[in-house]
């Protein structure tokens, strides 16, 4: 397994989630820009959805991480809005509201993290993610 | 030096310094393969193997704690989980690493408090 495999994996996974969203979303200028986005997604972007509540899964983790990764493709293969942004590959402002953030909930910096409204789930596991985008 | 055989290297090292702490490298060998090439490419980048699902922060009390293998500074928690964080390393006696997940600190620390 290498790092550009799985770039490509996720990328051509998010092909298939952002096709049926553009169909959806030709009325609106706007998510048809959101689209086009997705399709250019590079890691950092913001992956939009089209979550049905409104709200953000927002996901840290790190380029060198697997489980981030897997973490990802889980929130991405369901219908939310995802915040992926990778620790190590961002500015220093948001480097520290990461670590104070991971802080306040007792972590050290140990990725994935992924907030949905006030609950956190840290390190992947699929059955909390699914209680939480439940909720 | 050829990430390959770095790669290689370390797994000779750092077997060496898991195996008395009751640890080896996961069955999963395409995470461990993927886990050790990270680890070189932060090893070249900040000159030391650094846990590839952790952190740094760039303060040195913090950092030294994640160079693997890291077990001993997280062994209460790594050995509740039967795994270390990144799951390179598991207990000696997992068969199915799949079936470990990754328990927050959080959530170690406050089982640990109940007992
Ligand atoms: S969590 Fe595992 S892979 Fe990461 S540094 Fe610690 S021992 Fe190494």
């Amino acid at each position: 397994m290498d790092t550009q495999k799985i770039i490509d994996d996720a990328r051509s996974m998010l092909r298939k989630v952002a096709e049926p969203l553009g169909i959806r979303s030709e009325a609106e200028d706007n998510n048809k820009d959101n689209s086009q986005e997705t399709k250019e997604l590079s890691l950092n972007d913001t992956e939009k959805g089209q979550d049905k509540s409104g709200n953000v899964v927002i996901l840290y983790g790190l380029s060198t991480c697997p489980w981030c990764k897997k973490a990802r493709n889980f929130f991405m293969e369901k219908d939310v809005t995802l915040d992926y942004i990778e620790y190590d590959k961002a500015d220093e402002d948001t480097r520290k509201s990461i670590e104070e953030e991971c802080s306040s909930h007792m972590e050290k910096l140990a990725f994935p993290v992924a907030i949905y409204g006030d609950d956190v789930v840290v390190g992947y596991d699929p059955k909390k993610y699914a209680d939480l985008i439940k909720r | 030096m050829d990430t390959k055989k770095r790669m290689e290297q370390l797994r000779t090292m750092f077997e060496r310094v898991v195996d008395p702490l009751g640890y080896k490298f996961s069955p999963d060998e395409e995470i461990v393969e993927f886990l050790l090439e990270q680890e070189v490419m932060l090893e070249k980048e900040n000159g030391s193997p650094y846990c590839p699902c952790q952190g740094l922060t760039g303060e040195r009390d913090h950092d030294m704690k994640l160079v693997c293998p890291c077990i001993p500074f997280h062994r209460e928690h790594y050995d509740a989980m039967k795994r270390c964080w990144c799951g390179l390393y598991v207990h000696k006696d997992v068969k199915d690493p799949d079936s470990l997940i990754q328990i927050p600190l959080k959530e170690f620390l406050e089982s640990r408090n109940k007992e």
